[in-house]
């Protein structure tokens, strides 16, 4: 696949990560459609539906033939998916499975008492709606224009092709704002009819806007860094690599657009650091500040990976520590892990998980929020030594991730978490042997800085 | 007498032997690899979650085998994580959704990616063609056919059918994997 194809595709997923989690904010889709479990992260997507993890597992059970389950954030979505949960959604799937329902059944909640219930309402169609017929939506036609018009700019990466990036995205956040405000069939004619250059943020949008953020401030250090990312297929999920949007345009026209905003103020403030020229070495500062400044918990937690986590929690306050270099480039990824990050915690809640794991699991850091839920989720099935296993695994990745990203700046750092990787590497290959690794659940992973984090990734291997 | 201590010895060391077999599994989403893990593990069809992460067990699937097996996540996202896995695996057992006929194109795909790796160079596949029960299911040699294991020449692999709720099959397709195991630690 060409670049600009991987950029098109990538622009794309995006979008659709936005349309969905613009979707979740229905106040129908807040709920798992099933057992009305809060914050559903996974759908079926043939049905419609949105689902919580404990559905979408009993939902894979029923077979391809009657549900396809994807996860919201750790999934690619084609058009058609998306067009179709657009289309359906948890209210209208409700009408239509649950018609026939008693008004006061209550929901069951056992594993087994709910397994039953889903395959009666799926499977056998227990209480379906006769008239019920399955839709075929049609999937919006910007949604493969927008890549057309978008592709011709790419070609040639000048300064000038980047403000014609700038625009079509913007198109994007604009639906994604109309389909929040008004998620029926009028939002889509809109949207078709959208112009190009429409100027509008969303909360929304944070996914998008987090991967401009992180072109902002791409020139402002170094381009190389650029490259660095690029060429990193495999460490970093696909849809975090940041497109070719950079330079300071994109900034301002997020900048001018914010009192369209609705209550983002983090991404605002983002946008006004981003495009501000900071130089290496306070680049190279503020992230060892970070590093430094971390003795809270919270502070622990979110560590290196948090300079893009905090932002969005604490506007304003932190800003200058990420603004500019390497900084700004760490703060656009995470923040695609975003929505994941959210379900990690609450599934943390869900299952009892809490405490030792989490601050690991923001640790991880780097890799945005699916590297961070597999200590969770393990951690949840049970497997708590498993847990651990991961998250210095991910960990480890992490490293090198992080080495790579500061590779330029920050010599002194690379080389400290190059003994780092090389410690976790040779106790990986130790690793083989369970046992032991069994024992470890130091908090913090080795979020807490480069020069702890030796420590206490001594103690992991420990 | 020295044959029959020599094979006292080599029982004993057969017995309490080295470490359990590195297994890897790994296919897409939804393919079934918790379900044959805790199948093989506990013997029970286990309500399994979706994997995030991953388990790992230390089972006896046969008499006389013992294998670690890795079954991590195979959301879409998350598998460029597998290759963290790969390293000293012994084997692969690659599970892949009989009925998801659409999807065999990417479990294709991600199949020849792993085995692409060179830590995973000669390192012996066992597809596990999971969910025979579904209608619709494809065989298995339709499944060797459209994962395209022809192309596999550096190394052993095998197609076994099976249906994990049941237990159909992964037995066999373990006992398969103990055979291909030990001929690759043979070569080493």
């Amino acid at each position: 696949m060409s670049r600009t194809e991987k950029e098109r595709t990538k622009a794309l997923q995006e979008k659709f990560q936005a349309v969905l989690s613009s979707l979740l904010k229905d106040e129908d889709n807040k709920y798992c459609v099933d057992c009305d479990a809060k914050g559903p992260r996974w759908a079926s997507w043939n049905l419609g539906i949105f689902l919580c993890i404990r559905c979408a597992g009993i939902h894979r059970n029923l077979g391809v033939h009657i549900s396809r389950v994807k996860s919201v954030n750790l999934d690619t979505w084609q058009p058609d998916q998306v067009a179709m949960m657009q289309e359906v959604g948890n209210s209208r799937a409700r009408a239509a499975y649950e018609a026939e329902l008693p008004d006061n059944y209550r929901r069951p909640q056992t594993d087994s008492a709910l397994e039953s219930f889903i395959r009666a309402k799926y499977e056998h169609k227990k209480y379906i709606a006769k008239e019920w017929v399955p839709p075929k939506p049609t999937v919006p036609k910007d949604w493969v224009e927008d890549d057309k018009e978008k592709k011709k700019p790419k070609s040639k990466p000048s300064s000038s092709s980047i403000q014609l990036n700038a625009a079509p995205r913007s198109t994007t956040s604009a639906k994604v704002e109309k389909k929040a405000a008004n998620a029926d069939s009028q939002s889509k004619l809109i949207e078709k009819k959208s112009p190009p250059s429409r100027p509008a943020v969303t909360g929304a949008a944070a996914d998008l806007m987090g991967l401009e953020a992180s072109n902002t401030s791409t020139p402002s250090s170094n381009g190389d860094l650029f490259d660095i990312f690029g060429s990193q297929p495999a460490g970093q999920p696909p849809v975090s690599q940041p497109a070719p949007v950079n330079g300071t345009n994109v900034g301002n026209t997020f900048v001018e657009n914010t009192p369209q905003q609705n209550g983002s103020t983090p991404e605002e403030s983002l946008f006004d650091d981003g495009p501000s020229k900071v130089t290496e070495k306070s680049t190279k500062e503020s992230i060892l500040a970070l590093y430094g400044s971390s003795n809270n918990q919270q502070q622990q937690m979110f560590g290196v990976p948090g300079g893009m986590y905090m932002p969005q929690q604490m506007p304003q306050q932190n800003m200058g520590m990420f603004s500019g270099g390497a900084g700004g480039n760490m703060m656009g990824q995470p923040q695609q892990g975003m929505p994941a990050m959210g379900q990690q915690q609450q599934q943390a809640m869900q299952y009892g998980n809490m405490g030792m794991q989490q601050p690991n699991m923001y640790g991880m850091g780097q890799m945005s929020g699916m590297q961070q839920q597999p200590g969770m989720m393990s951690g949840n099935q049970g497997n708590i030594m498993g847990g651990n296993q991961v998250n210095m695994m991910a960990g480890n990745q992490g490293n090198m991730m992080q080495a790579n990203m500061y590779a330029q700046q920050q010599q002194m750092q690379q080389q400290l978490q190059m003994q780092q990787m090389q410690q976790q590497m040779n106790a990986m290959k130790v690793g083989g042997n369970v046992s032991g690794m069994a024992a470890q659940s130091v908090p913090g992973g080795w979020a807490t800085g480069a020069g702890s984090g030796q420590t206490l990734s001594n103690n992991l291997w420990q | 007498m020295g044959l029959f201590l020599s094979k006292i010895v080599e029982a004993l060391t057969a017995f309490s032997g080295s470490d359990p077999a590195r297994i890897l599994m790994l296919g897409l989403d939804a393919a079934g690899k918790t379900t044959v893990l805790y199948k093989l593990k506990l013997n029970e069809t286990v309500c399994t979650i979706p994997t995030i992460g991953f388990n790992v067990e230390t089972v006896s699937p046969v008499k006389g085998v013992t294998f670690t097996v890795w079954d991590v996540g195979g959301q879409e996202k998350i598998r460029t994580l597998w290759r963290h896995y790969y390293q000293n695996a012994q084997g692969l057992v690659y599970v892949v959704d009989s009925a998801d006929v659409i999807r065999m194109a990417e479990a294709k795909e991600e199949l020849h990616a792993i085995c692409k790796d060179i830590q995973m160079e000669g390192v012996p596949v066992v597809i596990v063609a999971n969910k025979q029960d579904l209608p619709g299911a494809l065989k298995t040699s339709e499944i060797a056919d459209q994962l395209d294991m022809l192309s596999f020449r550096d190394r052993k692999w095998y197609v076994q059918g099976a249906c994990a709720k049941t237990g159909e099959g992964i037995y066999e397709a373990m006992t398969e994997m103990a055979r291909l195991t030990k001929l690759f630690q043979s070569k080493r």
